[in-house]
């Protein structure tokens, strides 16, 4: 039976979800919106992604945003000092800048430590469809590849689920000819993730007055 | 899902047409909005279009319903490829049970829409979840979870005159339009229902909503079953069945809060594709060179129709009382103008600019609706470009310059850099989520709290602010970088991007003015779905009718033709 606790979220669910949560974690809305893409499109193929959101976040629940930012020196993704990546930020600012410093070649890019980097992959997924490449991810404790290997990739990146924080090294090695993954059954989530996620989604959410009943709908019933 | 329904703008629309064609600050003002009205390429319309065409079949392999209502039912409607029914879960809920809002927790009946037949261990499933709804789960083998109240007075009057052999008054179906209305019909994903992506690739299921509208269509089939057995049960032998013609001003009501309205904010490449057919329907129609005798005759016979609609449509709100007379007023005007008519080249294009420079907005956009409808091989196959991979649209363009963005926001978003912010009465609504019942709310800014934690559908002052954030910025720059130090406007660059590409994303209109009025984006998207009533209770939410006039399963029944 344990291996059925948790509750099946649909992709749609997900994203919903997770986007709310990383607004009520602080982050600004448009990062949400990549935060929910990023769990939505890990369910879609099978990962757990709202569990590794859930701990990033409650890592540090009230967390300077400002300090997550990051830059990029010689090719270099630099977190501000003391601090680790933010997937989401990471995932977003390698998104915006693939058409700028992504050669012909596949070019390389290294990381800072980046926290729940399995959260980084959706983010290579989409690069990689968009400029037609493949994309592969190495850390200290292994590689994963997006575009071929189906089952080496779901391994991959069950392995990565389980690390807290790495330093990666990220490539877009050129093919031709690559078939997205096939989308998966979506992962049942731990309830503990979903109330976690709740509990931040509910600081998006503002308590009632009276005035703010009034209005919403029929005061006097339904009964007609 | 095909290119073409990504970028319907770009690759569906000829330059030959373009002089005909409504122009984005034309048509994306709430006021014009909130006059739409349902046209041949409403969702609802579509269903039955295709279900016709391609000889769909219908049934009630089921009905387990007692004397008092309680019990369960199956419909089936078989389509070329495939199988969907709709289950339906019936209780006698107590009056004061009985809620339209999304707080409510029990309801007279609920529904779920699964794909192919549900086996026997599904229906014990679907028994434990579905009148349980949002506190319930399906499963992926289902595509919509559904529910409906009675309408009190409507559904007792029928069953009674029924139950002693009389036909309900006429007056009275047409005056409520229905026996049950739904108060939310759920898909895409919700409720752990099978995401939209993963069927979107089926013909039947291509348009938007029309898993969602099956269902409000088998539930409609569901109501006046319903109202025949509790008659029969009733009344005994003394009992007759409800008349089929006066079945037919039976739709099935739906009740609409403010939920409705921040959806086309949050899909703007799904509005702009929306838009875009509908205009690029009517541009094709003003541009005929000449009329046929039989879409005149056809045309002549949509007005009556709406003249008759507009008759029998009425509303206690002050609004929409106005709009009506608007609209009878109008639909008036065009009978009169009709008797020279057609005279000359572009008939259609005559008619149309006379309407812009003498009808009101509701004249203008019914006269739209009865337009496109005697024009069914012109139009209809525009119906395959109103999706939208929203996906696609996602990933931001970093590489853009600061220069070309500016270049985008002066271009799509004028009518929002020229709105003064510093003026209270334009910023004094706020969007937020109740923590009470997680529903959309609209608070006044100056007055309550909760501000801070706004919901990102104050478009027009975000743009101003993305406008100001890079006014000082060199040309040169990129978006990518911009958006490394300033996080807070990734948002509205991406909608900026979005806009860029499609014309019609965004509702020009200030969400935070004093004076917006949410029942227009309700409304807007009501026609959308085929709604032909439309009675505000307030400016925040809204009854209407879907289906009425239609045809029911029987009547378009394959397997009945013979």
């Amino acid at each position: 039976m344990s291996r059925q606790a948790g509750t099946r979220l649909s992709r749609n669910e997900t994203e919903a979800l997770c986007q709310k949560a990383a607004r009520g974690a602080g982050m600004a809305w448009g990062l949400a919106e990549e935060a929910g893409f990023a769990a939505g499109w890990l369910a879609a193929h099978g990962v757990d992604g709202a569990t590794a959101l859930f701990r990033h976040l409650a890592q540090r629940p009230n967390r300077d945003w400002s300090a997550a930012r990051a830059s990029l020196v010689d090719g270099h993704w630099r977190a501000y000092t003391g601090h680790n990546l933010c997937p989401i930020v990471l995932g977003a600012a390698l998104s915006d800048h693939a058409p700028l410093i992504i050669g012909p070649e596949g070019g390389q890019i290294n990381t800072d430590q980046v926290e729940r980097p399995v959260l980084l992959l959706p983010f290579l997924a989409a690069i990689a469809a968009r400029q037609g490449s493949a994309a592969m991810l190495a850390w200290a404790g292994g590689q994963v590849r997006i575009g071929g290997d189906h089952s080496a990739f779901l391994k991959g990146a069950a392995l990565l689920t389980l690390t807290n924080a790495a330093a990666l090294s990220i490539q877009f090695p050129e093919v031709t000819g690559i078939e997205p993954f096939p989308l998966q059954t979506t992962p049942r989530v731990p309830s503990e993730t979903i109330a976690g996620l709740d509990g931040f989604a509910l600081r998006t959410t503002v308590p009632a007055t009276e005035t703010s009943r009034r209005g919403a709908g029929a005061i006097a019933g339904d009964n007609d | 899902m095909t290119q073409a329904q990504e970028q319907p703008v770009a690759l569906a629309l000829s330059d030959d047409l373009s002089r005909f064609r409504r122009t984005p600050d034309q048509v994306m003002r709430l006021s014009r909005m909130g006059s739409a009205h349902p046209t041949r390429l409403s969702f609802l319309r579509i269903l039955l279009r295709r279900m016709q065409k391609d000889g769909w079949s219908f049934d009630r392999p089921v009905w387990e319903v007692d004397a008092n209502g309680v019990g369960h039912a199956i419909y089936r409607a078989k389509g070329p490829d495939r199988t969907y029914c709709l289950v339906a879960f019936a209780r006698d809920l107590p009056d004061d049970m009985r809620s339209d809002r999304v707080i409510a927790t029990a309801w007279d009946a609920t529904f779920a829409l699964c794909d192919g037949e549900p086996t026997p261990a599904d229906l014990v499933r679907l028994a434990a979840n579905v009148p349980l709804q949002e506190a319930g789960r399906v499963s992926t083998s289902e595509l919509c979870l559904s529910r409906a109240n009675r309408s009190v007075r409507l559904f007792g009057h029928v069953v009674d005159s029924l139950a002693s052999g009389q036909q309900p008054d006429p007056a009275e179906l047409q005056s409520v339009g229905y026996l049950m209305r739904t108060t939310a019909v759920y898909g895409a994903g919700k409720f752990g229902a099978v995401d939209r992506e993963r069927v979107a690739d089926r013909t039947e299921l291509s348009e938007p909503f029309q898993a969602e509208m099956l269902s409000v269509w088998l539930i409609r089939a569901f109501t006046v079953d319903l109202v025949n057995h509790l008659a029969a049960a009733k009344g005994g032998e003394k009992a007759v069945a409800l008349d089929k013609g006066l079945r037919r001003h039976l739709g099935v009501g739906n009740a609409t809060g403010l939920g409705m309205a921040p959806f086309l904010v949050r899909h703007p490449v799904l509005l702009n594709n929306w838009m875009a057919v509908r205009e690029e329907a009517l541009a094709r129609v003003r541009a005929l060179p000449q009329s046929s005798a039989e879409t005149v005759a056809q045309f002549h016979t949509a007005l009556e129709n709406a003249v008759q609609n507009a008759a029998t449509w009425t509303s206690d709100h002050p609004l929409q009382i106005a709009k009506l007379a608007d609209l009878r007023r109008d639909l008036a005007r065009i009978d009169a103008q009709l008797t020279d008519w057609p005279d000359g080249a572009h008939p259609w294009n005559q008619l149309w600019l006379w309407a812009e420079a003498t009808l009101s907005e509701e004249g203008q956009e019914a006269l739209l609706a009865l337009m496109l409808e005697p024009h069914g091989p012109l139009v209809d196959g525009l119906a395959c470009c109103l999706s939208a991979q929203e996906g696609k649209s996602f990933a931001l363009d970093g590489a853009m310059t600061i220069g070309v963005l500016r270049d985008v926001l002066h271009q799509h978003y004028d009518w929002a850099l020229s709105i003064d912010f510093t003026a209270q009465k334009n910023q004094s609504l706020f969007w937020y989520v109740s923590e009470e019942k997680l529903e959309p709310r609209i608070g006044a800014r100056f007055a309550e709290p909760g501000a801070a934690l706004e919901q990102p559908l104050g478009i027009a002052r975000m743009a101003r602010d993305l406008h100001t954030a890079i006014s000082d910025l060199p040309a040169k720059g990129s978006v990518a970088a911009f958006l490394l130090a300033a996080p807070e406007h990734r948002l509205m660059v991406r909608r900026a991007q979005i806009a860029a590409r499609h014309p019609y994303a965004e509702v020009q209109g200030n969400l935070l003015a004093q004076d917006m009025l949410p029942i227009d984006l309700m409304r807007f998207k009501l026609a959308y779905f085929g709604a032909s009533h439309f009675d505000p209770r307030s400016d925040k939410w809204v009854r209407i009718s879907l289906f009425q006039g239609e045809p029911f399963p029987d009547e378009i029944n394959a397997t009945d033709k013979g």
